[in-house]
This record gives C-alpha cells, structure tokens and sequence, in this order.
C-alpha cells in the first residue's frame, strides 16, 4: 500500500504545477493592485509608478510567475503588502490558529453528532428519532453564516458571555491561562460551526444502523444465537461507521481551510480571516500562497480519506 | 448463408499495476471465439458465471468493443459504426436482459418503453405507434390496458414479455436474450420460453439465447456451445453435445445437472464423483500451459461437433455418455 | 412407540405467520404442519411468494417482532418455540438450530475475518477457549472441503470464490452440530457445477451427524436429487405432501402436476412447454376461503373443490389438499 501512497503523492505534484499557474494567472486578471484606493492621492504619481516597477508589476506575466517560483523555492513566499511582513510568517501565524479552531470543532462536531447518530439510528421512528430529525431539520434548514450570526449577536453582543474578537485576551499569563483565555475565545465559533458540521454524520450513522439493521449478515449472527447486544456493537456498528471513515480526510481538510466565513465573522485571526481581507486588498502574495494551500490540503484530504478507507474496509484496496 | 457471423472474437480488457501503472496484462473475457447463427434459429450459449458468455452477447449488440475480430453482418463487418448505421444494423438487432425491472427504465409508462426503438428508427404518426403498441402487447399476451402502467406494476414474468415486445418493436432479425428466464419462477419461464417461440415463428428471428441452464437451452436450442474461461469448448448440435459430450468441462456441466427422477440419485451422485476425479486428475490434459483451453478439433464422425479436445483425444472414436 | 417419539426432532401445528401490510396483517403462511424426523431431508417447494421462506424463518424466530405475528406450534424435541423471547431463542439458534441461506456473500460479515465469523458460533454455545474455538474452525474448514483451511481462516469473505462462501455459511451452521439445519435456498445463487458439489456436501454432513435438514427450495430438480420428504407449498399453505417418490412419480395435486409439467424435457425442439394459467394473487388480494388453486385451473368445475379444504391421505404419508385432484385433468386433456 506504501507504495501506492508515494505514487499518488508524486503524481501530486503535477497537480499542483498546474494549481500554482491557474492561480497565479487568475490572480492577476483581477482587476486592481495593491495600491487600489490605498495610497493617500497626494502621492505623486510617478513615486507609485516607481514602486510598482520595483515590486515587478510591470514584468511580462510569464516572467512574474518564474521568480514567484524560484522564490518558493527558495522559502520566500513573497512579502504581505498589507501587513508589510513576509508571506511565510504571517500564514504560519494565522494556520496556527486556524488549526485550533479546526480542531475544537472537530472534536465537538463528532462528540455530538455520533451520539446522536447512534440514537436515532437505535430508535428508528421513536421520539428520540424525531427530536434528532427536527434538530437536523432545523440546521438545515438556516445557512449557516446566519447561525455564525445569531451566534455572535445573542452569546457577544447581548448576553455578552463570549468576546467578539481576537484569539487570546491581553492580560492571560502563564501556560494555563493562556490556554483557557484560547478556548474561551474559540468555543463560540467552533460550536456554530460545529452545529453546521453534525447534521450529515449525524444522517449517515443513523442510515448506517438501520440499513445494516437489515443485512443478511446480521440475520447470520441472529442465527448463531449471538446476543442481540455483541450483535450492534461489533456487526452493525462497525459498518455503519464506513462512511463517515471515508468522509473524514475531507472533514479535516476542510475545517483546516474552510472557516472563511465563520472566521470572517468571528473576527478570529485564522486563514480564512486573512485570506478574505487579502482578496478585498489585492494582497496577492498571500492570497495566492493560500490557495495553493488550501489546494495542497484538498489534494491530501482525498488521499487521506483512501487511506483512512483502506485501513477499515478490508475490501479496498488503494490502487 | 448466416444471419450473423463472430469471427476471432477478442474481448480484452487491461489488468493495470505496478508504480507506473503500466499495463500488467489481460483479463481475456472472450479469447478468439468463432459462431455463426441462422436466420430463424436459437443459438444456444452456454456457461457459468465469469465464462464471458455475456460479453460476446454484448459485443454483438455493440455495448461493449471488440479488442480483435468481426462480426460480420449482410456480407459486412459491424464492428465499424459506419457499417452498423449503413446495414441499420441497430435496429436490426435487439436485446433482451436478464433483470427487466432495472432494464425497464422506472419512469416510463410501458406505452414509451415500447415505442422507443420505433421512434428511434421509425417516424410513426400518433395513432399509428399506440397501434403498433397494442399489438405488440397482444403478441406478449399482455392487456392493452398495460399500456399506461409502470414497470413496477407488474410481475417479473410480465415484465420480461415486455422486454420481449420491446425488442421486437422494430421487427429486429436477431435477438439477443441474455439469461432472459433465469431470474423467473419455473412456471412464467414456461411462458416467456413459448412466448420467444412464438415471435420466432412468426417473425423469422434468431436468436443467441445466453443461459447457464442446460434444460432450458436443450429445449430452446438446436445449435450451441458451451464455453469457459472466454473460450468455447465444444460446440455442436443439441445431440453432439447432450448425448456425447467430448470435453471434461461439458462432461462436468451435465453430471452436475439435478436429475428430477429421484430413482437416479445414487447413479447420478457416482457419476459426477467419477466426471470430477476424473476432471482433477488430468485437468492440465484439457488446457495448455497458460490454463487457457485448447483450440476446437472436428470430433470424427461429425461435421457438426466439435471439441477443445486433446491431440490425443482427438481421434477418439463417438461413444455413447 | 418411544422410538418414534425420540425421532421427532420438529413437529410444527397449525402455524400461522402474517405479516403487516398498511397496518393490517395477512397470513403468508397459512395453517402448515410438518413433521421433521432425524435423518431426514425435508423439502419445501414452490415458487416466489408461496411462503417457503417465511416458514423456515419462522422455525428459527427470525422475523421482524413488529411487522410479523406468528400463531400456532412449533416444537423442537418437544419444546415450544413459538413466543420464546430473543434470549431463550439465541441459547437454540446455533446450537440446536443451523440456518443456512441463499447469498452467501451477503451472509457475511465483510469486515470481519472467515475464521471469525466460525467461532463466534461456537464461543456462545461451548465452553471452548480460544485455542479450541479455532481448532474447531480449522477442522470444519476442512470438513466442508475447503483447500487451504490455515489461509482461509484469516481471509476476508470477499477474497473467496461464491463455492467457497457458500461452504464457510455450512462450516457456520454445523459448527455446533446441530440436530436441525434450515437450508434456505442454499444453492440459488451457485453455479450448477458448485451446486452439485454443495448438494453432496450436505448429504454428506446429514449423514454424518444424523441430523434433520428442512431444505427451501424453487429448483425441482435439486428436490428430487436431495429430499426423503416433500412439502408442495402453494400461497401459504402445503399443497402436497409425501415422499420424493410419491410427489415425482405419483404428484396428486394439480399444482405439483402442472410444476413438473412446465420443466422443459429432453423432447423434441420447439415442444410448447405447459404454462399454469394466471398469477399467484398477492397477500393482501388472496381469497382466504375455498382452493386457492382453483382460480387457475378455470376449466375444472367448483363442484370438485372443496368449500375448506382438508388433507386427503392417498398412500402413506402421502397428503393433498383439497378434493380437486380426483378429477383433475390438464386442459388439453379431455
């Protein structure tokens, strides 16, 4: 399987050469450049000019995208002209904390959706069934940058129980502090978007347990004389987990690049915050670094979902 | 002179491996396989499961392409779509499948799964496609009220005639019918067996009838062969085959047919032990090196049999079974 | 007398199951007795529909609890089944009853490996520790003929061939020899050269452990190869019943006359083969008085149906239903 693994990471590689040039083109049709609207128009003109020559605006587009290349190569991703500080830096920054957003809601999200989906699946039509089908019904039905709303209004703005803001307060010290002074300022994006995250992997276990319910292999067991009890637990359990085996390479990826809106919102200092605010300001050093990788991350999400399948389910293989 | 004629019939399909995903080698699901039907007859195809029994029915009817070979239609070879368009040859040969209800497409009143293949091919006023409809349902013995049902409405049997009315819409001159009775219950594959027979009879086609049933080809088939592993290892008339079977593997079929007269049992049961002993003990006698079977060899005293017999073998001399 | 008694293994009375459609319940099987006796094949045949199924799942309490109601007797060396709860019915399930079934991929677990899918059978209903439980398995691997028990006992069932399958199902219903094994459609899904091979196998293990084997099946031709005993099953109830020699050499019945009527022969190409005029009608639609055969045999007067069918003896141990067969005759025939 080893094998198999380094192939399709090699075969990556291709895939992000022709990534890297489809972004760095699209990139640069967008209209504007980074000093759109922001240079104080007493400027002299000719001082602009001169800055974009200096910074290669006016290099053939080809050329643009070799040294970006070479830079790479080299470690440089470029400097933010934004946040006039290198590339490298401020991601690394910012994909820290998304990673902990990332991973307090992924933690909440299987927490509560698995629960759930073992409940209702249990309880095919009874009320506890119901309850988790209105529950789904309603996520579902509210996009969920409304429920990111919601969310900051009623918790931030009226009961005021959560910040609105930031990622750490000024006055925690000390290792344990600052560690419950971070939590504190994620828990509240990272339920809302938890919320958002449980409605389909609380449905796919729900139909895993009633469909394999159903199996003839079960009735195999039954008709063994296997308890009832061992029969859930280590027949039907096990293969209505498969699906959402599968789906967790892209859960992950997901979460690590997906939290635009929510961060946006939430006005946390994560990727997604910065990849927004570098779009509307042309920051194209970072904006074009951040699809890249978001590229790379969705690339090895597939991979890590065929691995992850391939290690549950004896019948794939990865080829 | 043949309605339809397979020649060298290669069906190939690559095994991919390795790091580079280069080409390993082939599963051979119809390796270089002759056969040639008469217009009127049922040709009889015989085999188990993973035998690429399907696989030439479909290559026929052009769902799935040809590695190497002809198919060879009014002279012509159809393996070139611009032949099939020019012989009409689409139209001119038709498909029946074994599971009508996901053949049938579930959406469609039985009026328009019908009158399909004669929009294709024909331009028929209104009136004149529910006429044909209606009687094409009479043919299948169905009501004419079925025909503004859905598939699901009806029973297997019934929707296997409708498959059977559907594919003789466009008064076709060969029919495909793969496995067309094995999923039915033994007294609806009684009718649609004297159904096929009758349009038969009435319309001059041919059949290739596909099937893993012996009973069922003995009664249908005056012509067959039996294949394995994408080769044919016999073919001859029902009699060459039934009654003096050459090759161990058609030997095997038979031993292994239920006999319904329960008196027979413990014969039965001692003759397949000796086929099967027989069988493993000199297998590698029956395929060549590469486990593949042998090339088909005239049996002496026949123009009509012929079996992947051994060099040895081949002049063995007809004996009774 | 003793001895007849100590030979019964299942005496099933008057067994009625139904099944829930929209909320009303009708009987799939209908009113069918049976006596299984050791060292005794006993086949169920007739086609979809008729109820074989339900019956041999009723034996081993594997219905849906709420969608199905069994009434009637079932008993198992003298034990009533019928109303036993999900625990009482595991201690038997197994044990004394092996069930055998149509699909063998599908009857098995793809996750978990053949060689566990054996012992579990035998780690509730033996005292075996884990070192036994897999000698055990090995041992029946072999014994159901499969070639390399050692690697087998570690594959996962999609990696074997539907033979194979099939064997590990037998190796699983007989791990704990039971006295009776419920074969439902066993070689359905096979082709006719694995089917062979899993028919003598099963005679082979009958003999064997001496065991009662109730045998489901569609495929005359498997009945005649493998029952002592016959039960002709026509929508829900048992049309006919009798030796295998009784029903193939002297069927009664005018349903188990037309089944061996409609299987194509060794005759002349192109003979028309007898068709059984209209359909089963389904449960919720089917007349539950008089003979339910009667509507497809329109040409015989109701003048000889009975208004309740009741069992006629006509040789020994040989049983129709209905009065119809006395004047019986094929439409053809005048």
């Amino acid at each position: 399987m080893w094998k198999t693994v380094l192939r399709r990471i090699l075969l990556m590689i291709p895939q992000i050469i022709i990534l890297s040039l489809l972004v760095f083109f699209v990139a640069k049709l967008m209209p504007g450049d980074p000093f759109s609207g922001k240079i104080n128009p007493q400027t002299d003109p000719k001082t602009i000019e001169a800055l974009k020559h200096q910074l290669g605006l006016y290099d053939p587009p080809l050329v643009q995208y070799g040294h970006w290349i070479q830079n790479i190569f080299k470690g440089d991703f470029g400097q933010s002209y934004t946040y006039n500080r290198p590339v490298l830096g401020l991601i690394g920054e910012r994909a820290a904390n998304t990673f902990w957003l990332g991973l307090l809601t992924a933690v909440l999200t299987y927490a509560v959706a698995i629960p759930l989906g073992l409940i209702a699946g249990k309880n095919e039509g009874k009320w506890p069934d119901r309850v988790i089908a209105f529950y789904n019904f309603v996520i579902n039905s509210v996009p969920p940058f409304a429920i990111y709303l919601i969310f900051l209004i009623l918790f931030s703005f009226i009961l005021k129980i959560f910040p609105s803001t930031g990622t750490v307060s000024a006055s925690a010290h000390g290792f344990v502090q600052i560690f419950f002074s971070r939590i504190y300022h994620m828990i509240l994006p990272a339920i809302a978007m938890m919320l958002s995250g449980t409605t389909a992997i609380v449905q796919y276990l729900r139909s895993g347990i009633i469909d394999n319910t159903k199996e003839d292999y079960v009735r195999t067991a039954r008709a063994k004389g296997v308890p009832e009890k061992v029969i859930f637990r280590k027949h039907i359990l096990r293969n209505a987990f498969l699906p959402i085996a599968s789906s967790l390479g892209g859960t992950i990826t997901g979460l690590l690049s997906g939290a635009i809106v929510a961060e946006s919102i939430f006005s946390y200092p994560g990727m997604g915050q910065l990849f927004l605010q570098s779009v509307n300001s042309r920051d194209y050093s970072v904006m074009i670094t951040l699809t890249l990788l978001f590229g790379i991350l969705t690339l090895l999400g597939n991979l890590l979902s065929d691995i992850i399948m391939s290690i549950v389910d004896p019948r794939i293989r990865i080829q | 002179m043949s309605i339809i004629e397979v020649k060298n019939l290669k069906v190939w399909y690559p095994i991919r491996g390795g790091f580079f995903n280069t080409i390993k080698g082939y599963v051979k699901a119809v390796d270089d396989v002759n056969l040639s039907i008469e217009p009127g007859e049922t040709y009889g195809l015989i085999g188990e499961s993973g035998s690429g029994k399907s696989t030439i029915g479909k290559t026929i009817v052009g769902i799935e392409r040809p590695t190497s070979g002809s198919i060879i239609y009014k002279g012509e070879d159809v393996t070139k779509g611009r032949n099939r368009k020019k012989l009409k040859y689409n139209r001119d040969v038709q498909m029946i499948f074994q599971d009508s209800l996901s053949s049938l497409n579930p959406r469609k009143r039985i009026n328009d799964i019908i009158a399909e293949p004669i929009r294709n091919f024909e331009k028929l006023s209104k009136t004149e496609e529910n006429h044909r409809v209606k009687e094409l349902l009479d043919i299948v013995g169905m009501p004419k009220g079925s025909m503004y049902k859905y598939p699901f409405e009806f029973s297997g049997g019934q929707r296997q005639r409708i498959g059977i009315a559907r594919a003789v819409s466009t008064h076709p001159k060969l029919i495909v019918a793969d496995e067309p009775v094995s999923a039915l219950d033994l007294s609806v594959q009684a009718q649609v067996l004297n159904y096929m027979q009758d349009i038969q009879k009435e319309f001059n086609i041919s059949f290739l009838l596909i099937s893993h049933d012996l009973g069922v080809v003995r009664h249908m088939c005056k012509n067959l062969s039996i294949m394995t592993r994408g080769r044919f290892v016999e073919v001859g008339t029902r009699e060459d085959i039934y009654d003096r079977p050459q090759h161990i593997y058609t030997k095997r079929l038979l031993a292994a047919i239920p006999d319904i007269n329960p008196r027979n049992r413990q014969e039965d049961t001692k003759e397949r032990l000796r086929v099967e002993a027989e069988y493993e003990n000199d297998e590698k006698a029956w395929y060549d090196k590469n486990h593949r079977v042998l090339d088909l060899k005239p049996v002496s005293g026949s123009n009509t049999h012929y079996a992947a017999v051994p060099e040895s073998n081949s002049m063995v001399e007809q004996g009774g079974k | 007398m003793d001895k007849e008694k100590d030979n019964v293994l299942l005496e099933i009375e008057h067994l009625h199951t139904a099944f829930r459609i929209n909320g009303k319940f009708y009987n799939a099987v209908d009113d069918c007795s049976l006596t299984l006796r050791k060292n005794e094949i006993y086949a169920i045949v007739g086609e979809s529909g008729c109820g074989k199924s339900t019956l041999a799942t009723s034996i081993v309490g594997l219905l849906d609890p709420l969608n199905s109601k069994v009434k009637g007797s079932i008993k198992y060396r003298g034990q009533e089944l019928v109303g036993l709860n999900a625990d009482e019915y595991d201690k038997i399930r197994g044990e004394d009853i092996g069930m055998i079934f149509q699909d063998p991929l599908s009857a098995l677990n793809p996750l978990m490996r053949v060689g566990d899918q054996i012992t579990e059978a035998l780690y509730y209903h033996t005292k075996d520790s884990e070192a036994e439980r897999k000698k055990k398995a090995l041992e029946l691997l072999k014994r159901v003929g499969i070639p390399d028990p050692e690697g087998t006992f570690r594959r996962y069932p999609h990696e074997l061939s539907g033979g194979m399958r099939q064997r590990i199902i037998i190796s699983i219903a007989v791990a704990c020899s039971p006295e009776i094994i419920i074969a439902d459609e066993p070689t359905t899904a096979l082709d006719v050269t694995i089917q062979a091979q899993i028919i003598d196998l099963l005679k082979d293990i009958q003999k064997e452990k001496e065991s009662g084997i109730i045998f489901i099946t569609h495929d005359l031709g498997v009945v005649a190869e493998i029952a002592d005993r016959v039960g002709v099953m026509y929508a829900g109830q048992l049309v006919e019943i009798g030796s295998v020699f009784d029903i193939f050499e002297d069927p009664k019945h005018p349903y188990t006359r037309s089944l061996l009527n409609s299987i194509p022969q060794a005759g002349e190409l192109g003979d028309r083969l007898h068709v059984i005029q209209g359909n089963v009608p389904p449960l919720s639609e089917m007349k539950r008085s008089g003979c339910r055969f009667a509507p497809r045999i329109p040409w015989i007067p109701a003048s000889a149906h009975e208004e309740n069918p009741s069992y006629h003896q006509v040789g020994d141990g040989h049983y129709v239903l209905c009065t119809c067969y006395q004047t019986f005759h094929f439409q053809e025939e005048k």
